[in-house]
């Protein structure tokens, strides 16, 4: 009770509404001007263009925007008091990628009778994604950790899922793109009236639970002590919080980082009890809503060109969330240098280990080269009747394959990299936003500077991954890379980057399904002299990486052991970094950011028992490569005659391999 | 370099005496990314989008190699396939060794897929010919890629047929939309994108293009993208109160029925004077035949009444 904000935080929340406050009433000075206003706002002439359209469409825009942002701070406030986690949010708990994937399917697939289900469907798919991620994370050690990292992996299995659903219905990819990058457009009030009744009703829900989160907040045990039943108030408040998000998400799109960023920056000024808590977010997350959607209301009606809200959404909630980072240490179990290492297993000695995976490549690449599925599900084998077609397709194929085998190679000793300078065994390129960070530069200087050339590209991509490594570990420095910290700014960058590639693919116009697919992670654009490059770049980056094996070993044993072993830690670390940066950029250009080899290779090499540098560096690339060979071969054949983007594949394996080894420990 | 693999793999196999197929020094025809010399007109042709699917059925080919055909018969509906060819999966990365299957004489490509050129080549001769995102009107492009392939093909006097029979298609179409409307009625022509947002179509467009060819006078003359579309919410129709819209199918159904029943749609001028058109599946990046599709069904919807 003593504890008041201080005054500077009544002012957030007071500059938020005034800001709101001003927006509406710029939308209505033409309206005041000719006496129309009260007529605009509630009984428009319906021969006015201007009037219809203020009272059709920037009225209730304005209004769902409110709501939305309202509804997502509050169901982030109790999310987040919920697991004493300020990172906590429906939208990187997976409720957004479920609700993304059931909308897609049920848009494509639903007939016309079925349109009033929607709800129903997309609301199922939030919360089973939500359970899905609590599964894995509950009964952890470290479960707040545990739940953002099943989050993102979660996010990342229905985001793959939805892709290659998508890749085959192009037409409809429209649609689904928009409501991704969530655009807050309104055509009447029809969609606003629907949303408002259910999002008064559990917001107020919330709000009447007041004392239960406070008592939750103050963590399982003293909870359980004072008599709660905590499992049960847990589970109703969570259903409640998911119920908000979906219904917005289904209705209104991506809104990403609202409910992420508002109640976490709050807290942090001060807000640390539930009631002023959740008043707060519900202002300053509608208000804030608000703002961001007038900005781009205006940038749509000058440019003539769609500025998606919930993209801009995250583009400046992202970064809240990198200060509040950097401003506190924020999280609970306060045992922020806990390694979570893997367990180990020992299946065979390391030599014969590496033989068999060596051995396993190799025929693998043969019998994948050789064998492949007909349209009907038959294993064939490549006829040798006609000399030509046959060279010519195994030349094809092997091009494929290699270009899949090189990248694993890459991503791995990237991830191999990431992992033990960053004392980080769930880090990886993918996860630290490098990879996006390359996607993302080549994206802009492909749509907006028009570079053609994919050496340039490689070269401008390979640039942006390693700025944006070198940012991230600048942000990290103070916590000397701890764990947490590394991953969480990189699920922030990831998001950022994602979200200025949603708003640059709007934009790409003729070119946006090509870029689509590369995102995805399509070896069919690949060139043979490309392949050649980045085999000779990883084959180079590899061996310097394994000479420079015993340096490597000290610097992952954590700073202060290798700076009293009389190691030069710094620059090593950076020149190590460069490395791992050059590499995820490379391997992007061919496979694109999505695959999640550069995470799963160092882990699964690790669980295999190969714990010294040399033997992980060389353990990992044998996996990577063996990953994506079979990703590769899948995605060719899998449902001949498309093809699916190998990218995609690896990032179903890994993710799938994540969730089957959580479930497996949990 | 593709070349030097293929090699090796066939000294791999230690047989000897293979030969690429010879150059021919018959006619040379150009193309946007070089050129092709046949000794006789191919007539085994592989096609990988639908625009260049239609037209080479419109000349009287039946193409060996055909992409993503079940959303052709979607999306573009007619003239009907052949009946046997081969299916090369998604147009924007048509399967190779399904492709290298169809044993084509032609392979015909849009520039979008000018990346993998190289890798077409090695399986057939191959050609680029963009019919869209070439600063070019549709209905003109069109008519050059007709002329174009028929010239390879040796089916000149087809292709003048198709032209004429262009020519005669819309102008009884427009003699058609004229009596209906009256000589001065507009129209801007849409496609539904989702509840939120339309395209219309430009001046570069297949629509436009074919509504200017029938004397038509078309609605939206703004700026477009290489499709020849704007993208864009409602409020893009409101210059176009006074004028007839039409949209064209398919379109999810929950997306349509939202977007139609919105007051914002049903309070603008054309709905509120009923010159809303549905008009079937017609693809509007389509070939020759797509174009007279397009004014054949538009006519017949606007005989028929406005979409209710």
């Amino acid at each position: 009770m003593t504890l008041r904000p201080a005054r500077t935080a009544t002012l957030i929340p007071a500059l938020f509404i005034l800001l709101a406050i001003v927006s509406l009433m710029i939308d209505l000075v033409p309206f005041a001007r000719h006496g129309t206003a009260w007529q605009a706002l509630f009984a428009p002439d319906e021969t006015r263009f201007d009037q219809i359209f203020y009272h059709f469409s920037t009225l209730p825009r304005t209004v769902m925007a409110f709501m939305c942002g309202a509804g997502l701070a509050v169901a982030g406030a109790a999310i987040q008091t919920i697991f004493r986690n300020p990172l906590a949010s429906p939208v990187t708990l997976g409720v957004g990628a479920g609700v993304e994937l059931t909308l897609t399917v049920f848009l494509v697939l639903a007939p016309a009778s079925l349109a009033g289900w929607q709800d129903l469907f997309t609301l199922a798919g939030g919360m089973g994604a939500l359970g899905i991620v609590y599964l894995i994370a509950s009964g952890r050690s470290n479960a707040s950790l545990w739940l953002i990292l099943a989050g993102m992996i979660v996010n990342l299995l229905l985001h793959s899922a939805t892709q290659i659903f998508i890749l085959f219905n192009q037409q409809f990819l429209d649609s689904v793109f928009m409501w991704g990058a969530g655009d807050l457009a309104q055509n009447g009030w029809d969609s606003t009236l629907h949303l408002a009744p259910r999002l008064v009703i559990a917001i107020l829900a919330v709000l009447a639970l007041v004392r239960p989160l406070d008592i939750l907040a103050l963590g399982d045990d003293t909870a359980n002590s004072l008599g709660a039943p905590v499992k049960w108030l847990r589970l109703g408040i969570l259903a409640i919080a998911v119920f908000i998000t979906a219904s917005i998400i289904s209705t209104v799109g991506m809104i990403g980082f609202i409910g992420l960023a508002v109640p976490a920056t709050l807290r942090f000024v001060g807000y640390t009890r539930s009631r002023p808590l959740l008043i707060m977010s519900f202002l300053v997350g509608g208000c804030g809503l608000m703002i961001i959607d007038y900005v781009m209301r205006q940038f749509a009606a000058t440019g003539g060109d769609i500025f998606p809200t919930g993209a801009a959404t995250a583009l400046i909630g992202a970064p809240f969330v990198i200060l509040i980072l950097r401003k506190a240490r924020i999280m609970p179990d306060g045992n922020a240098n806990r390694q979570d290492h893997p367990v180990e297993y020992k299946i065979a000695s390391r030599h014969i280990l590496l033989s068999g995976l060596l051995v396993f490549l190799v025929t693998g690449l043969v019998t994948s080269l050789l064998l492949s599925l007909d349209g009907s599900g038959h294993l064939v084998l490549t006829s040798l009747d006609d000399l030509f077609a046959f060279t010519s397709t195994i030349g094809n194929r092997t091009q494929r394959s290699l270009a899949a085998i090189v990248c694993g190679a890459a991503l791995a000793v990237s991830g191999t990299l990431i992992q033990r300078v960053g004392h980080n065994p769930m880090a990886s390129p993918e996860i630290t936003g490098v990879s996006s960070a390359t996607a993302l530069t080549m994206i802009v200087a492909m749509v907006y500077f028009g570079f053609e050339g994919r050496s340039d590209l490689m070269l401008i991509g390979a640039l942006g991954g390693i700025i944006a490594l070198f940012v991230l570990l600048a942000l990290c420095r103070n916590f000397n890379h701890a764990p947490h910290y590394l991953l969480l700014n990189g699920l922030a960058l990831t998001a950022i980057l994602g979200s200025v590639v949603r708003i640059a693919l709007t934009h790409s116009g003729t070119k946006a399904s090509m870029l689509i697919s590369w995102l995805a992670g399509t070896t069919y654009f690949t060139r043979l002299d490309e392949i050649i490059t980045v085999a000779i770049i990883t084959a180079i980056l590899s061996a310097l990486v394994l000479l420079a094996r015993r340096p490597l070993e000290l610097a992952s044993m954590g700073a202060d052991q290798a700076v009293s072993l009389g190691l030069g830690i710094s620059a090593f670390r950076i020149a190590m970094m460069a490395g791992a940066a050059i590499l995820a950029a490379v391997s992007t250009l061919l496979v694109g950011p999505l695959s999640f080899v550069g995470l799963m290779a160092p882990h699964l090499a690790r669980i295999a028992g190969f714990r010294l540098a040399g033997t992980h560096l060389l353990g990992a690339i044998l996996i990577g490569a063996n990953v994506m060979m079979v990703a590769e071969w899948l995605a060719r054949n899998m449902l001949y005659p498309q093809q699916l983007p190998t990218g995609l594949i690896a990032a179903l394996i890994g993710t799938a391999y994540f969730l089957v080894l959580s479930a497996r420990r949990s | 370099m593709r070349r030097l693999l293929s090699l090796a793999v066939s000294a791999l196999c230690c047989i000897a005496g293979f030969t690429h197929p010879a150059l021919a020094q018959g006619k040379t025809y150009q193309h946007e990314m070089g050129s092709v010399s046949f000794d006789t007109p191919p007539t085994r042709i592989a096609v990988t989008n639908w625009s260049l699917t239609e037209t080479v059925i419109a000349l009287g080919l039946d193409p060996v190699a055909i992409a993503d055909p079940d959303g052709y018969y979607k999306w573009v509906v007619t003239p009907d396939l052949p009946k046997d060819f081969v299916d090369i999966g998604q147009r924007q990365s048509p399967n190779m060794e399904a492709l290298r299957k169809a044993k084509p004489d032609l392979i015909l490509i849009s520039g979008q897929l000018s990346m993998a050129y190289d890798a077409f080549s090695e399986i057939a001769p191959t050609m680029v010919i963009s019919t869209y995102n070439n600063g070019l009107p549709a209905l003109e492009s069109l008519r050059k890629a007709t002329l174009q392939i028929a010239d390879i093909t040796g089916r000149e006097d087809r292709a003048r047929e198709i032209l004429q029979q262009v020519d005669k298609t819309l102008a009884t179409d427009g003699a058609r939309i004229r009596a209906a409307l009256g000589a001065d009625q507009k129209i801007a022509v849409i496609r539904i994108n989702s509840d939120a947002q339309i395209n219309i179509f430009g001046p570069p467009s297949l629509p436009n293009t074919v509504l200017a060819a029938m004397n038509i006078p078309t609605a939206y003359d703004g700026q477009t993208n290489g499709w020849g579309f704007a993208r864009g919410g409602l409020e893009r129709l409101a210059p176009f109160a006074n004028d007839v819209v039409a949209y064209i199918e398919p379109t999810p159904a929950p997306v349509r029925q939202r977007i139609l029943n919105s007051p914002l749609w049903k309070m603008q001028g054309f709905a509120r004077q009923n010159r809303v058109y549905q008009v079937p599946p017609v693809w509007t990046y389509g070939g020759l035949y797509s174009a007279m599709r397009f004014a054949d069904l538009l006519a017949t919807e606007i005989e028929n009444g406005p979409h209710q």
